[in-house]
C-alpha cells in the first residue's frame, strides 16, 4: 500500500515545530545553495542538512535519500565533463573546468534536492495543509482538495493491485517486449481505476456538502498551528543561512 | 413543483466563476489517481526512460474536463504542482512550470474543444501543455538551481518530448470515457451551490395539485397493508413525505411515484425492494440531496422536522436527518478517524471546548474508541463502517438514514452494524432508517418494514406483517427469509389458524411442534426430493496436492491445501473472513503461485505456465466488477476476453453477442451507466464467453438483489451442466446450500472438511469452529430433528419441512 511519504513520527524539536516552519527552512536552504559558491558551503549545507536528519531520529531514511540521489548526480558530474570541454586536460577529454563544473553541479543537486524531501518526512502531510490554511491563509477549499487527494492514494492504490490482478487473470500479458503494445494495454490499467474512481466524486461531494463544506470560515478548524519561540529561533537561523550562502 | 436545477442552467457550457466541491473532488481524484498510475503503469510503460507524467496528464484531463476560466484553471495546476511537489524534491520548481503551463492548457482547451478541432483538442493540448512545462522545467533547473551550462537544457529536450508525445497519447485515449461519465453526472447534479431563494419561489408552486402534468399510473394500484395503530416507538412525525414523486433530469425516469410516508420519532424502520424500485431515491429525498443535489422535478412536498426541504439548505436538512451512504470509501472526508469526526463539528460551528467530548461520546457510542488515531485506510470495511456512523453520530443528528451499509460486508460485520445501529436507536433515541438487501437480517432488527416497488410503496407495517405477503413479494422480486417461507405454507395449507409468521429458527421450530402436537416423537416416511448431483467419475480438471502459500511472516497464509475439482462439480468453498478462502482462489488462477506443493490445471502446472496463459482455462468473477470492465460499450467488454485469447475481432463480437442476448444486456451501453447488478452481470458475461473448463467465482451475489442474484446463479449452474468446473467462495449460506454440489469449510488457512453440503451443514461443531452459521433451513431440521421428530433430520428444503410436518400432524 503505497502512502505518498512515510511521516516518521518522533518527537525531536524539527517535529514539534510549525510545519509553515520547516518548509521555510528547506527553502531557505535551498536559497543559499543557489547564492554559494565555494565547495565549503556546498559541502557545508549538505552537512547540515544530514546532521538535521540524523538529529531528528531519521538518519537512516537520510542517508538512503542521499545514496538514490548521487546516483543522479554522478550522472550529471559526468554529463558537465562530457559537456565543458574548456579549461587544461587532465585526462583524454576531460578538463579542469569540466571538473569544477562536474562537482558543482552534483553538490548543487543533492543540497536541493534533500531539504524538503527530509522536512516532509517529519511533518504529517494533513498538519501541513491545515498549517497553510491558519497560517498563511490559503483558501480552505483548495486545502481540502489535496487533503482529499491525499486520502483517495491508499484508496486507488488497493485499487490498482486488484485490477491488475483482474487483468492478469483474464489473460493481459504486462510483459511484451513491444512498447507499442505495451501502450495499448495501457487502457484496460488506467481506464477501470479512472472511471470508477471519478465515479465516486458525485458522492464524496455530497457527503462533503452534507457535513457542511460550504458553512466553513477561517475560524472553524479546531487545530491551531501558533508560531512559538522554536519557530522564531528557527527563523533567525534561515536568515542566517541564506546570508552564509550570499557571503561565499 | 419545484425544479432543482440550480440558477447557471440558462448559461450552458460557460466559465464557472468558482470551482464548487464537486470539481474540487474530481480534481482530486484524478490527481490522486494520476499518482497512483505514475507508480503503477509509468514503470510498466516507460521506453528507455520515458514515460508518461500521468499527473500533469491528470491536470489535463481535468481542465478539459471542466473546462473552466482561466483563474480556475491556473488553480488547477497549482493543485496539481502541489501533487507532483509533494514527491519531487526541489522546493516551488513545480509551481514555476506548472504556472504558464496550465494558463497555456486552459487557454487551449477553451480555444479547441469548441473548435472544429475538438476531436484532437485532447491531444494537442496534453503535449503543448508538457511541452511548456517541461522547457521550463529544463532552462530552470539547468540555470538557476544547478547553475549548469545551456547545454544540458537540449540533453534533456528528448526527454520533454518523449513525455509530451506520451502524455498526449494517454489524455487523447482517456478523454471520452471520462467525459460521458462526467457530464452524466453533471446532468444529473444540481449546478452550483442550491440558491436557497430560488427555491423558496418555486417551492410556493408546489401546493399546486400536480396531479394533471403526472403521466397515468401504470400498472397495479399500490397495495398498502393497513398498519396496525402506531408502530412501537413512534412519537410525532418527525419526517414526511406527502404525496412525493420524482422524476431525475437524467435519464427521465421516475424514481418516486406518489409516495406518502410519516416516519415517527424512534422508529427503526427498514426499506426492502428489488433494485432500481427507488429505495435510493427515497433516502435522497429524506436526507435532502433530493431536490438539492440531483437534478429533476419533484412534486409534491418533504417535510422535516416540520420545515420544506425545498425551502431550506441542505445543510439545514443534515443537521437534522444524517446520511450514511452505499459507497464505504467515497463518503470520508478524512485520512484519519479522528479528523473524520472533526470535519463535521467545525464545519457545524461547535464550540472547540466541547469538540474532544462530542467526539469522544461518539466514539465510545458506536464501539470503537481504540480506532481513533488510526488511518483509515487500515481499517476493514465493518469498521470503517462504523466511523462513518460515528461521524455522522457526533452532529446529534435526529434521523439517519442509511443506504445499504452492510453490502460490501462479510455476515460478521453485518451483524454488528446492525447492533450498532439498534443501540443508538434504543439508547440515543435516534430514528434509523435502513435500506438493505438483506431481509433475514434486517427483520431481526428493525420494528417496522417498508417494500419499495416501482417507486411506490408496496407494502408497510410490521416486519410480521409485511413477511405475511411472502407470495407477492417474490412477484415483485423480494425474497424472504425461509422461515417465513415455511410459515407461510403451514398457513396456507391450513395447518395452522392464523398465519403466524416466524422470522427466527427457534419461533419456526416453537410453531411446529405446536402444530405437530402430540404426534411428536414419532416417525414418518419420507424421501426428500432434493435431487443429489452425482458425482463426475471424469478426470480431475483442478488439482490442489498438499499446497501451501504465505505472503510473509504474521500475514495470512494457506497450509497443506488437498481437493480436486471435477468437470460439473460446484465446490462452494466457506470461511469466515482471514480463513484463506481468497488466497486459496488466487492460487487456482495463478495469480499467486505456491510455495509448496501444486497447483495442476487441465494437466498444467501453474508454476510452470504464466497466468496469462493459464487464463485459457480459467476464468475469475471477482466481487467488484469495476475491478475489469474497461472498455466503452458492453459488446466490446464481453468481446475483450475473447480477443485476449487470441480470437479475431469478428468472430469475437459475434460470439459476445449471443452471450449479451442471452442475458438481456443493452449491446451499446456503456458499462459504467449500468446499476451495479448489471455491472456484475456484464462482467459474468465477459467470464462465461470464453467457455472456460474451470470458473471460479469470488462472492458473485454480494450487493445484489434477489432477480439479480438468480440470473448470476442460473447461468454459472447452465455453465456447470455444460461441463465446467465451478468453485464459489461465499458468505451466503443460502446461496451455497442451494447451488453447491460440494462443500469446502476453511479456517485459518486450512481446509477442516470436504464433503456434500447437506452433511457438513449438519455438523455442529464443525461450523463452530469455523465461525460459519449453517443454512436455516438445516438449523432448523437439526432442531426439530431433536425436540420433534428424527424424521426432520437430513431435510434441507421448505417443502420438505412442511411435508414431514403435515404428515405427522395427520396421524392421529
Amino acid at each position: 500500500m503505497a502512502s505518498i511519504i512515510d511521516y516518521a513520527p518522533g518527537d525531536s524539536l524539527f517535529h514539534r515545530l510549525n510545519p509553515i516552519t520547516k518548509v521555510a527552512f528547506a527553502i531557505s536552504v535551498c536559497m543559499a545553495t543557489f547564492f554559494a559558491n565555494g565547495y565549503v558551503m556546498l559541502v557545508g549545507l549538505l552537512a547540515l542538512v544530514c546532521a538535521v536528519g540524523v538529529y531528528a531520529g531519521i538518519g537512516r531514511k537520510t542517508f538512503s535519500m542521499l545514496g538514490a540521489f548521487t546516483v543522479l548526480a554522478l550522472f550529471m558530474f559526468v554529463l558537465q565533463v562530457i559537456i565543458v570541454r574548456d579549461g587544461t586536460p587532465v585526462v583524454a577529454f576531460v578538463t579542469d573546468r569540466g571538473i569544477d563544473t562536474g562537482a558543482h553541479v552534483a553538490l548543487r543537486l543533492l543540497t536541493f534536492a534533500m531539504p524538503l524531501m527530509l522536512m516532509l518526512t517529519l511533518t504529517p502531510l494533513t498538519d501541513l495543509a491545515n498549517a497553510c490554511v491558519s497560517v498563511l491563509h490559503i483558501p480552505y477549499r483548495y486545502a481540502f482538495t489535496i487533503t482529499t487527494a491525499l486520502r483517495f492514494v491508499p484508496i486507488f492504490s488497493r485499487s490498482m493491485g486488484e485490477i491488475m490482478e483482474a487483468q492478469t487473470a483474464r489473460g493481459v500479458e504486462y510483459d511484451s517486449k513491444n512498447p507499442f503494445t505495451r501502450l495499448k494495454l495501457m487502457l484496460p490499467m488506467a481506464a477501470p481505476l479512472l472511471i470508477s474512481s471519478v465515479s465516486k466524486a458525485d458522492d464524496t461531494a455530497l457527503a462533503a456538502e452534507e457535513r457542511g463544506f460550504y458553512l466553513r470560515t477561517r475560524e472553524s478548524s479546531y487545530r491551531t498551528y501558533p508560531f512559538k519561540g522554536r519557530d522564531v529561533a528557527m527563523f533567525v537561523l534561515c536568515v542566517g543561512v541564506i546570508a552564509m550562502g550570499v557571503a561565499f | 413543483m419545484a425544479h432543482g436545477n440550480g440558477v447557471n442552467e440558462g448559461q450552458g457550457r460557460q466559465t464557472r466563476q468558482r470551482l464548487d466541491v464537486s470539481a474540487l473532488i474530481l480534481v482530486a481524484i484524478l490527481l490522486a489517481a494520476g499518482f497512483i498510475l505514475n507508480l503503477t503503469v509509468g514503470k510498466a510503460l516507460s521506453v528507455t526512460g520515458i514515460q508518461p507524467e500521468f499527473v500533469l496528464s491528470s491536470v489535463c484531463l481535468a481542465i478539459l474536463l471542466l473546462e473552466p476560466g482561466v483563474p480556475q484553471a491556473l488553480v488547477i495546476g497549482m493543485l496539481g504542482a502541489t501533487v507532483i511537489q509533494i514527491t519531487t524534491s526541489v522546493p516551488l520548481l513545480e509551481y514555476l512550470c506548472d504556472f504558464p503551463a496550465s494558463i497555456v492548457c486552459g487557454l487551449l482547451a477553451h480555444a479547441l474543444l469548441r473548435s472544429r478541432a475538438r476531436g484532437v483538442a485532447p491531444l494537442v493540448v496534453a503535449f503543448v501543455t508538457t511541452v511548456v512545462s517541461g522547457l521550463i522545467f529544463a532552462s530552470v533547473s539547468t540555470l538557476v538551481v544547478l547553475r549548469a551550462p545551456i547545454q544540458n537544457i537540449v540533453v534533456m529536450f528528448p526527454v520533454v518530448f518523449g513525455t509530451a508525445v506520451a502524455n498526449a497519447v494517454v489524455v487523447q485515449a482517456l478523454y471520452v470515457p471520462l467525459k460521458a461519465v462526467v457530464a452524466r453526472f453533471s446532468r444529473a447534479r444540481v449546478q452550483g451551490q442550491a440558491q436557497q431563494g430560488q427555491r423558496q419561489a418555486s417551492a410556493k408552486a408546489a401546493d399546486e395539485p400536480a396531479r394533471g402534468d403526472v403521466a397515468p399510473q401504470e400498472g397495479p394500484a399500490p397495495v398498502v397493508a393497513p398498519v396496525a395503530g402506531p408502530a412501537p416507538g413512534g412519537g410525532d412525525a418527525v419526517i414526511r413525505l406527502d404525496d412525493v414523486s420524482f422524476v431525475y433530469d437524467e435519464s427521465g425516469h421516475r424514481g418516486l411515484d406518489h409516495v406518502s410516508l410519516e416516519v415517527r420519532r424512534g422508529e427503526f424502520v427498514g426499506v426492502i425492494g428489488p433494485s432500481g424500485a427507488g429505495k435510493t431515491t427515497l433516502a435522497a429525498v429524506l436526507a435532502g440531496a433530493i431536490p438539492h443535489h440531483y437534478a429533476g422535478d419533484l412534486f409534491g412536498a418533504a417535510y422535516v422536522d416540520g420545515r420544506d426541504t425545498c425551502t431550506i439548505s441542505l445543510t439545514d436538512v443534515s443537521r437534522v436527518v444524517g446520511s450514511v451512504l452505499q459507497d464505504i470509501d467515497a463518503q470520508m472526508v478524512a485520512s484519519n478517524v479522528e479528523d473524520e469526526l472533526l470535519y463535521g463539528l467545525e464545519n457545524f460551528g461547535v464550540p472547540h471546548d466541547k469538540i474532544p467530548g462530542v467526539v469522544s461520546d461518539a466514539l465510545n457510542t458506536v464501539g470503537i474508541a481504540d480506532l481513533r488515531d488510526r488511518e483509515i485506510a487500515t481499517l476493514s470495511g465493518g469498521q470503517k463502517q462504523k466511523v462513518a456512523i460515528a461521524a455522522i453520530l457526533a452532529l446529534h443528528p435526529s434521523v439517519m438514514v442509511l443506504d445499504e451499509p452492510t453490502a460490501a460486508l462479510d455476515p460478521a460485520s453485518s451483524r454488528t452494524v446492525f447492533e450498532t445501529l439498534r443501540r443508538l436507536n434504543e439508547r440515543e433515541g435516534i430514528t434509523v432508517v435502513v435500506i438493505e438487501q438483506k431481509v433475514a437480517l434486517l427483520t431481526e432488527f428493525c420494528k417496522r418494514m417498508l417494500v419499495v416497488s416501482e417507486g411506490r410503496i408496496a407494502f408497510d407495517g410490521s416486519p410480521r406483517q409485511v413477511l405475511a405477503h411472502a407470495g407477492e413479494l417474490r412477484k415483485l422480486g423480494v425474497d424472504c427469509p425461509r422461515t417465513t417461507r415455511v410459515s407461510n405454507k403451514l398457513f396456507a395449507d391450513g395447518l395452522t389458524p392464523r398465519n403466524e409468521v416466524c422470522v427466527t429458527v427457534p419461533e419456526t421450530a416453537a410453531l411446529i411442534g405446536r402444530v405437530v402436537g402430540g404426534n411428536a416423537r414419532k416417525t414418518v416416511e419420507y424421501a426428500s426430493t432434493a435431487p443429489v448431483v452425482a458425482a463426475g467419475g471424469e478426470e480431475p480438471v483442478l488439482v490442489f496436492d498438499h499446497v501451501g502459500f504465505s505472503y510473509g511472516a504474521g500475514q495470512a497464509s494457506v497450509t497443506d491445501l488437498t481437493f480436486q475439482a471435477r468437470p460439473g462439480e460446484l465446490v462452494g468453498i466457506v470461511g469466515q473472513n482471514g480463513a484463506g478462502k481468497t488466497t486459496a482462489t488466487k492460487l487456482m488462477n495463478g495469480l499467486l503461485k505456491p510455495a509448496s506443493g501444486r497447483v495442476v490445471i487441465a494437466g498444467c502446472d501453474t508454476s510452470q505456465v504464466r497466468t496469462s496463459e493459464i487464463a485459457r482455462y480459467v476464468s475469475t468473477l471477482f466481487q467488484n466488477p469495476d475491478r475489469q470492465i474497461c472498455k466503452n460499450t458492453v459488446l466490446e467488454e464481453v468481446a475483450f476476453s475473447l480477443e485476449l485469447l487470441g480470437v479475431q475481432t469478428e468472430e469475437a463480437q459475434c460470439r459476445a453477442r449471443e452471450v449479451i442476448a442471452r442475458f438481456g444486456l443493452p449491446e451499446d451501453a456503456a458499462p459504467f451507466a449500468l446499476s451495479r447488478g448489471q455491472r456484475q452481470i456484464v462482467a459474468l458475461a465477459s467470464v462465461i464467453v470464453t467457455e472456460p473448463r474451470v470458473l471460479i467465482l469470488d462472492e458473485p451475489t454480494s450487493g445484489l438483489d434477489y432477480r439479480e442474484c438468480m440470473v448470476v446463479m442460473d447461468a454459472v449452474n447452465a455453465a456447470r451442466e455444460r461441463g465446467c468446473a465451478v468453485v464459489m467462495v461465499c458468505h451466503d449460506m443460502e446461496v451455497a446450500a442451494d447451488f453447491a454440489t460440494r462443500l469446502i469449510v476453511m479456517a485459518d488457512g486450512r481446509i477442516l472438511a470436504d464433503g456434500l453440503p447437506s452433511d457438513l451443514f449438519r455438523q455442529g461443531e464443525l461450523m463452530a469452529q469455523a465461525y460459519v452459521a449453517a443454512p436455516q433451513m438445516v438449523q432448523l431440521s437439526e432442531e426439530l430433528g431433536r425436540r420433534v421428530s428424527p424424521s426432520y433430520l437430513g431435510l434441507t428444503e421448505v417443502h420438505d419441512i412442511v411435508e414431514v410436518t403435515e404428515r405427522l400432524a395427520d396421524r392421529g
